[in-house]
């Protein structure tokens, strides 16, 4: 038997969580169904101010369409798809890709982040080089405030240019692909990154498999179409006052050479080192290897296992004068320090509460909040979110969605899979759809095929149930 | 005398006769999928390194009468099923010559080795029961009752540790292991937690043991409870871990209450199941698994059909309601652990306070899956419980 009523276990389990250091308050809740518990954790600003700083950030309405992702213990960023942030972080922090053949950042480095995404780079660049200054280049609205975001998460000076660098000044067409955001460009051309998309799935330890993979490859190709302002690097650089460019670091999916044209005359000589990601068609690589060479930097460049099936090189240029800076190094320790991620504290929580109540059922869920009466039945992203209360399939999916991942991921783009949901979330979800609207009203296989909310709703409001009319 | 090879296989253990273990470890999966399942090493073999490796695979498979696997390069196209046999094969390519003259010798070793072949005995409604004896056949008896659809590999390190003092049996599942001989699955009759309770009853009387100890594990805890109300012949209980359907009496982790629902759902018909089934075959699904003993684990849900009937199997054992069953006299053992976060530790609390003769252990470590591994502490205390309830056994023999 349960030794106490609801309402003081539920208040018997925030006391515990209080305890722990980095809570500086907690509430615990149950569903409306009594089935489930969550608990609400305001964090505690001196021991964990990282994930104190991303709910104030939350509650100010800052992620917008994005999401927390925790790509590593210590670490948490703002991301657009949670594949593409642990590619990125894995790239770019575990596996060091751009610091290599020389490359190095000395203190207060001045880095150029063209093609910057979420901001990964960014943040490798300023965490290890002590008061770097960091301009971050990237053309999509929605990644460009993610690198804001993550900036102000890990208190990082950058500053932000939403737009393309190119050899003139303008404007141009872009594509992104939302589900695929890192082969976003001006140049996309759908077969050729499809080509590309498919020889890296085909690759390595994770590669997909048949009808699989082309559902994948489709999926992550959807396009939107853009014009994005230009500008060249030149005239960046006059803008900003940048005397010299410690390191260049270009990653823009076939616009590379144009980057270079867009350079000028002034300023090729205040570069030091560059790095640049350069897709080889039509003798792309030579070119721009001549072109290093010429400009008077020692030259090297590799291809990632991973990338043999693709056209991708990364060539790394530094000048032979260029003074030796701090070498990054792939197993050295994480530059993050701003306490634990939001999934290591739930872990620690869970193990203070088996050691403290050892009879009481932990909360399924654990959520990071500002303040507690603030959140507290407040749906985060206003406008994306359908109404709750409408009654309808989409909103009946949402309400099981916010209890299994957080109001805050009820977004069409949001995927089941990308917010950490596993065979057994899948099996919740399923079970709490037929709680609400009979048996079969979502076959489990949509949830692999269609995995995002926008595409599990819709088919929800378009599959009628058999005996039951559509609300 | 015995030619080398410079080629083939080995896993990351190192020898043939690891290799061969491994294949008969992963048996329970490669005899019930319906495809031949496909293997990849643990790096790509360089060279043609593959195709000696399958020539070798193709033999071993051969000596010890399992069906072929079929080596690929790379994990990518691979079913969690498939990836779990292949992690266990741990695939390398050997650093030295491999003898492999003596294929048939190994095999044949690793057949006879521990626990051995199974043997087969029917229950009572016909259906064949694949189990396992051990240790010395005038030893007081006991009883090993896996989790549902767990292959006796899980339960061999009990087994083990036991059969020193004891004369150990257990079984595997009904209906959810295919038989030795490549007949595939047997017809599942029936699914009733009785049912499966008068398997362990069966099981004794194919060995002609005529009273025992009944140790239940996770889910098999159930099973020894409603074989325990049954019948006096099982004399003392031992419950380990135990999931039991109790009402309101006692909360359930989200866990349980997780695999409620999918058993629920695939429980309902082989077409729910075979949806169910292409989603757990991510290979994502491995990762929640414990790597040492994931293809244990996975092996109910391998195909549609074994998702099907463990639906059906262990769907009657989580939600058969247990508080009926606790009126068995028989002195008891229940054992628990506050970080078991599968099975909660209060319904192992009050299915001790309501049997009239329970006494609770509740350790302070041990998840779940520790009660599988018989560590020395677990051991130590089964051993201990068995003395004191089998004094009068060893005295009439």
């Amino acid at each position: 038997m349960n030794d106490f009523t609801d309402s003081s276990r539920e208040r018997a389990l925030a006391e515990v969580l209080r305890t722990h250091p980095a809570v500086a308050d907690a509430a615990v809740i149950e569903s409306t169904d009594g089935r489930r518990l969550s608990a609400r954790i305001v964090p505690d600003p001196g021991a964990a101010p990282m994930l104190h700083r991303s709910a104030a950030l939350e509650a100010a309405g800052r992620l917008g369409d994005l999401s927390w992702h925790e790509p590593a213990s210590g670490v948490r960023v703002a991301g657009f798809n949670r594949s593409e942030t642990d590619f990125l972080h894995r790239e770019i922090f575990a596996e060091n890709a751009y610091f290599r053949h020389g490359i190095t950042l000395p203190p207060g480095a001045v880095v150029v982040d063209v093609g910057a995404n979420i901001g990964m780079f960014t943040l490798c660049a300023a965490l290890h080089s002590p008061g770097a200054r960091v301009i971050a280049v990237e053309p999509v609205a929605e990644l460009a405030e993610a690198v804001a975001l993550n900036a102000e998460l890990h208190g990082v000076d950058a500053t932000l240019l939403c737009g393309a660098l190119g050899r003139a000044e303008g404007e141009t067409e872009f594509t992104f692909y939302p589900n695929n955001s890192v082969m976003s460009g001006r140049f996309a051309d759908a077969s050729e990154d499809l080509a590309v998309l498919k020889g890296y799935l085909l690759t390595g330890q994770n590669a997909e498999k048949g009808a699989q993979l082309d559902r994948l490859v489709a999926d992550r190709m959807r396009a939107e179409h853009r014009r994005v302002r230009v500008t060249t690097l030149a005239c960046l650089a006059d803008e900003l006052g940048l005397r010299h460019i410690d390191l260049l670091k270009i990653d823009v999916e076939k616009a590379e050479a144009e980057v270079l044209e867009g350079v000028g005359e002034a300023l090729w000589p205040r570069i030091e080192q560059i790095v640049m990601e350069v897709h080889d068609t039509d003798g792309r690589l030579d070119t721009v290897l001549k072109e290093l060479r010429s400009r008077g930097f020692e030259v090297a460049h590799e291809q990632d296992p991973r990338l043999l099936l693709t056209p991708c090189h990364n060539v790394y240029a530094r000048r032979p004068e260029a003074a030796a800076g701090r070498a990054l190094e792939a197993a050295s320790a994480s530059p993050f320090d701003g306490g634990p991620t939001q999934r290591e504290l739930e872990q620690e929580l869970r193990e203070l509460i088996a050691r403290s109540l050892p009879s009481a059922v932990p909360p399924d869920r654990f959520a990071v909040v500002a303040d507690l009466a603030v959140v507290d039945g407040q749906p985060a992203a206003p406008g994306a979110v359908p109404d709750l209360a409408d009654g309808s399939r989409t909103a009946i999916l949402a309400r099981i969605w916010a209890g299994l991942f957080g109001a805050e991921a009820v977004q069409p783009d949001a995927d089941f899979f990308d917010l950490g949901g596993d065979s057994l979330t899948a099996v919740r979800l399923l079970a709490e759809i037929e709680a609400e609207l009979g048996e079969g009203a979502l076959a489990p296989d949509l949830i692999f095929t269609d995995s995002t909310f926008g595409a599990l709703a819709a088919a929800m409001e378009t599959d009628p149930l058999p005996g039951r009319a559509v609300s | 005398m015995p030619t080398s090879t410079a080629v083939g296989a080995v896993p990351d253990t190192g020898s043939l006769s690891a290799l061969a273990q491994a294949l008969l470890d992963t048996a329970s999966l490669t005899r019930v999928m319906p495809e031949r399942v496909r293997v990849a090493p643990v790096e790509p073999f360089p060279g043609d390194g593959t195709s000696s490796a399958q020539a070798l695979l193709d033999r071993l498979t051969g000596a010890l009468g399992l069906p072929e696997v079929e080596m690929v390069p790379e994990p990518g196209p691979l079913s969690a099923a498939e990836l779990a046999v292949s992690r266990r094969l741990a695939l390398r390519p050997p650093d030295s010559a491999e003898d492999e003259d003596q294929l048939e010798d190994v095999a044949r070793q690793v057949l006879t080795a521990f626990p051995g072949r199974p043997i087969v005995v029917p229950a009572y409604d016909g259906s064949p029961l694949r189990c396992w004896a051990a240790g010395p056949e005038d030893a007081p008896a006991v009883a090993v009752v896996s989790a549902c659809g767990m292959p006796v590999g899980l339960a061999s390190n009990w087994l083990a540790a036991l059969s020193s003092s004891y004369r150990v049996v257990t079984w595997e599942s009904r209906g959810l292991f295919a038989g030795d001989d490549g007949s595939g699955l047997s017809e599942l009759v029936g699914h009733s937690l009785d049912v499966q309770g008068d398997d362990l009853l069966a099981v004794l009387d194919g060995f002609g043991i005529p009273r025992a100890h009944a140790m239940g594990l996770c889910g098999g805890a159930a099973i020894a409870l409603a074989a325990t109300a049954r019948s006096d012949r099982i004399t003392s209980m031992s419950l380990w871990h135990g999931d039991y359907e109790l009402g309101d009496e006692a909360p359930k982790t989200a866990h349980q209450r997780d695999v409620e629902s999918l058993l629920a759902m695939v429980a309902r018909g082989r077409q729910q199941a075979a949806g169910m089934h292409r989603l757990m075959s991510r290979p994502a699904t491995l990762e929640a698994l414990r790597q040492d003993i994931a293809h244990y684990l996975i092996h109910p849900y391998a195909t549609s059909e074994l998702l099907y009937r463990y639906g059906l199997l262990n769907g009657a054992i989580m939600s058969t309601d247990c508080r009926p069953l606790l009126t068995a006299g028989q002195p008891t053992l229940v054992v628990t652990s506050a970080k078991d976060t599968t099975a909660h530790p209060a319904g192992s609390e009050f299915i001790a306070a309501h049997l009239p003769r329970a006494e609770l252990r509740s350790m302070p470590e041990g998840d779940h899956l520790t009660a599988f591994d018989a560590g020395s502490e677990l051991v130590d205390l089964a051993r201990e419980f068995l003395r004191d309830v089998t004094t009068e056994d060893r005295k009439g023999t």
